[in-house]
């Protein structure tokens, strides 16, 4: 627990515990970006480090990364570009579901346009892959479904 | 932003549980994801499973995506009739985001009683951004409409609609910068049908300038079947913008309208025009353009057609001439045997 005793809000630190027990610090003013964190830090004071039992010690490095520039106003399209172009597909779900978790409006915000880009012109089973669907139609349905969005067949990234 | 921390804590079992996604998180995935797609991923996603399906069917997603797409859709009265179809927005993309091709023989087939209004949304986008949106509404029970040329006018007499676009000198390099840059959209709507087609080829096939006037011509072209007469059994739906502007100033729309032109080269009638635009409105398919340039190819195979048949017509015409001038020559010569000379 590295809290520093200044009255200043600037320079406190908070004390974020993961669901696998480790501990990562975060700037005050960082936290206060994100509603259940501060929802906490209001209920259970800031001297205290704050459970999160739904993030772990993989994805919130990343989100304190994200605020920690959000803060300094330095949050540009091309470290947007550079925060995801290392992550795959599974990594950038599971840190939209701890934004979501953590109430992280602006990461959200951006994680919720990424993905939508990663799903761009891609074919139905790459979605499906996507989302962890099983294929539930009778081939008569199938059939149908694809008559009916025949128009939509152009610039389709894989074959169907 | 939906937050149930207590649902999500209980049920969330690890960081990747990517395979319940959906189950948990459906209603953030529709708020949130399934709103930024574009409608070529809507409905990839819709055919996925049951349960996006029927998250990809909310109507608000695809009109949405209509107003974002075509911007004269915003427009009250257009929504109104368009909530009235039974797809309501999403027929309105398969009806009419792709392009039309109507060229098998339907003129057996029998058609629905034709609309008495038809609904113009007409939409101009320069390098992808909407820059002219504009809604008519054209009754075509009246006579006047049915016995002159088809013709469909977006725009009031004497207006001039400016568009972000710099009015060059240099011929060539303009000319392909507009004929690259500019998109147009015209959806006919048929309110009593319910049912839409989009009569433009998207992307120009023609940019030329007026000789006299210095305008610019802009054309697109969709040719589709007509009539089986020999003159209409092809036919061409030009959609003409007429631009002008001062050197170095912004080019101003001044006309913009919707003309149906024959094999003969000559105007098709607003009874005919309207008999063709109905069967291509309900048989008519709708798929993506094949290649880069296919409308174009379309527009000027079908020029050729049209000069081809003004040449074979003047040629037979003189042949004629040729023939009727013999004819009379021997008839002439024939009387002046018989009066003794």
């Amino acid at each position: 627990m590295a809290q520093e005793a200044s009255s200043s809000t600037s320079s406190k630190t908070i004390s974020l515990k993961t669901g696998d027990g480790e501990i990562f610090e975060i700037e005050a003013s960082a936290a206060k970006q994100m509603k259940t964190v501060q929802r906490l830090i209001d209920d259970l004071g800031d001297d205290i480090t704050i459970p999160l039992h739904n993030v772990f010690s993989k994805e919130l490095p990343k989100i304190i990364e994200y605020y920690k520039k959000d803060i300094t106003g330095e949050i540009t399209k091309d470290f947007e570009a550079e925060f995801v172009k290392d992550l795959n597909d599974d990594e950038v779900k599971v840190l939209f579901l701890a934004a979501n978790y953590l109430d992280a409006n602006k990461l959200f915000e951006f994680l919720s346009q990424n993905i939508a880009d990663r799903l761009e012109s891609k074919s139905v089973e790459y979605v499906r892959k996507y989302f962890g669907v099983e294929n539930d139609f009778t081939p008569e349905e199938e059939s149908k479904l694809r008559e009916e969005r025949a128009w939509s067949f152009r610039g389709i990234k894989e074959d169907e | 932003m939906v937050m149930a921390i207590a649902s999500i804590e209980s049920t969330m079992a690890s960081s990747s549980s990517s395979s319940s996604i959906l189950t948990m998180h459906h209603d953030i995935i529709h708020t949130h994801i399934l709103t930024r797609l574009d409608a070529t991923t809507l409905a990839s996603t819709s055919a996925t499973c049951s349960h996006l399906r029927h998250l990809c069917r909310d109507n608000h997603l695809w009109k949405k995506m209509a107003a974002t797409t075509w911007p004269s859709l915003l427009d009250p009265a257009i929504c109104h009739v368009i909530s009235t179809f039974p797809n309501g927005h999403r027929s309105i993309f398969s009806d009419s985001f792709p392009a039309l091709h109507y060229y098998s023989s339907h003129s057996n087939h029998p058609l629905s009683p034709p609309s008495s209004e038809l609904i113009s949304a007409v939409d101009i986008h320069y390098k992808g951004k909407p820059v002219f949106s504009r809604i008519r509404q054209t009754k075509t029970e009246k006579n006047m409409f049915l016995s002159s040329p088809l013709w469909i006018e977006i725009m009031e007499p004497n207006e001039l609609v400016p568009m972000p676009v710099k009015y060059v000198r240099k011929e060539e390099e303009w000319i392909k910068h507009l004929e690259d840059n500019l998109c147009l959209s015209w959806i006919l709507i048929d309110p009593t049908g319910k049912r839409s087609m989009n009569v433009s080829s998207q992307k120009s096939v023609s940019v030329r300038r007026h000789w006299l006037t210095r305008d610019v011509e802009i054309l697109f072209s969709v040719i589709m079947e007509g009539e089986t007469r020999r003159a209409t059994e092809m036919v061409q739906c030009m959609v003409k913008v007429t631009c002008c502007g001062k050197v170095g100033g912004e080019l101003h729309v001044r006309e913009v309208n919707l003309v149906m032109e024959n094999m003969d080269g000559g105007n098709v009638s607003g009874r005919e025009g309207v008999g063709i635009l109905m069967k291509a409105m309900e048989f008519g398919d709708r798929k993506k353009v094949g290649e880069e340039g296919e409308m174009k190819m379309r527009f000027e195979r079908f020029l050729n057609l049209v000069r081809e048949r003004r040449e074979r017509k003047f040629r037979r015409k003189k042949q004629w001439d040729g023939f009727s001038m013999v004819v009379a020559f021997v008839v002439c010569v024939w009387f002046c045997y018989l009066a003794g000379f």
